[in-house]
């Protein structure tokens, strides 16, 4: 049983220094934020700058290339760090591993730490392109986000590493936003991860190119079907029924 | 295809003697409805093959294309997939009267209607 004092350590293999922004996604729902950077790492040639270790994690790697990796990574473009992880989170490490990574982006001096996920939606087969919506730590974020037309969530619940991730970031002070994509809660969802990218596209001034991704939308859904199966037992385990109600103290 | 040691997460989520892949499932149930919808990537309508079998529902549909990953482990990497297949356990008797099946962005709805044999009503005193 992992206690929050665990140690989860943040390995730089490249020096990073100059980090403004700070991009974090697990698998969620819609798979969403997994698909998103998962498609921004290759699409925009990102390096791999580090990996999260901890004695707590399972001894789980992945082989690219022939290479062992650890399966939480971090990539880096220009100013943009980004950390993906190539499975969910056990509930018991949720906390550690936010812990750490809101910790190594104050000790970086991160301007603003950005998570995201998919917010599920019953009619999502009736929606077009999803919508993003936004959670701000403050009123400076808030000010960015509106700058970066992704509308506010004004009233609802969140549950998952996203919101232990803001839970952190409260506590420690660093400015985080969390974008929302509405999406498919069981399918990987590439249209969802696609808006996902468009907002980032706006805060960070990247210009990831989400043509690609949206022609090959159906190899997604057949390749990442796995690791949305092991997804949905996670999501149980975080109380994701949570976003699905109306908080007690609604206005 | 059954792994047996693995979780039942990693099982049979693809199969190399049909060179099948198994496809996202959910099941729902209304009062009188049981409702499947089966994720089916890379497949055209036409394609799709439903039945109602002792089992549950059998889902076969052909893919547009093959599909091999040759760089994914160490049999994986010769074989090529060319369904998604499934039979998805339901969870009550349903009957085949008034089945009705839509496919709309790649994900099949399936309706069915729960089997009502016996109706009789019970009075409370």
């Amino acid at each position: 049983m992992l206690l929050s004092s665990e140690r989860v350590a943040v390995v730089e293999t490249v020096p990073i220094e100059g980090c403004r922004y700070c991009v974090v996604g697990f698998p969620d729902v819609g798979l969403v934020s997994s698909i998103a950077l998962g498609h921004a790492v290759l699409e925009a040639r990102m390096v791999e700058v580090g990996y999260l270790e901890s004695d707590a994690f399972p001894p789980v790697l992945v082989v690219h290339d022939g290479a062992p990796k650890p399966p939480l990574r971090l990539y880096r473009r220009g100013e943009v760090v980004v950390v993906v992880s190539e499975m969910p989170m056990d509930f018991p490490l949720i906390t550690p591993v936010t812990r750490a990574l809101v910790q190594w982006a104050a000790t970086k001096g991160v301007e603003l730490l950005i998570t995201m996920s998919g917010i599920a939606v019953p009619n999502r087969l009736e929606i077009e392109v999803p919508e993003v919506y936004g959670v701000a730590s403050g009123p400076p974020v808030r000010k960015v986000m509106e700058a970066a037309h992704v509308p506010a969530l004004e009233e609802g619940f969140l549950a998952g590493l996203h919101a232990a991730l803001m839970k952190e970031a409260l506590a420690t002070g660093v400015p985080c936003l969390i974008l929302l994509a509405q999406a498919h809660l069981k399918y990987p969802d590439p249209g969802a991860a696609a808006a996902v990218i468009n907002a980032l596209n706006r805060l960070v001034g990247w210009t990831v190119d989400t043509k690609e991704l949206l022609a090959h939308e159906d190899e997604v859904r057949l390749r990442l079907r796995a690791l949305m199966q092991r997804t949905q037992q996670h999501m149980q385990e975080v109380q994701k029924g949570h976003e699905q109600e109306i908080p007690l103290l609604y206005t | 295809m059954a792994f047996g040691l693995f979780d039942e997460l990693a099982q049979e989520l693809w199969d190399l003697e049909r060179g099948s892949f198994t496809p996202l499932v959910s099941v729902t149930e209304t009062e009188d409805r049981v409702i499947v919808e089966v994720d089916l990537p890379l497949v055209q309508k036409e394609d799709i093959c439903l039945r109602l079998v002792e089992e549950g529902l059998e889902v076969e549909a052909s893919l547009t294309r093959c599909v091999r990953y040759a760089r994914w482990g160490t049999v994986q990497r010769s074989c090529e997939f060319r369904t998604l297949y499934k039979i998805v356990a339901l969870p009550c008797p349903v009957v085949a009267e008034g089945t009705t099946a839509t496919f709309r962005k790649g994900i099949l709805r399936v309706e069915l209607s729960k089997r009502r044999d016996v109706n009789v009503r019970i009075s409370v005193t």
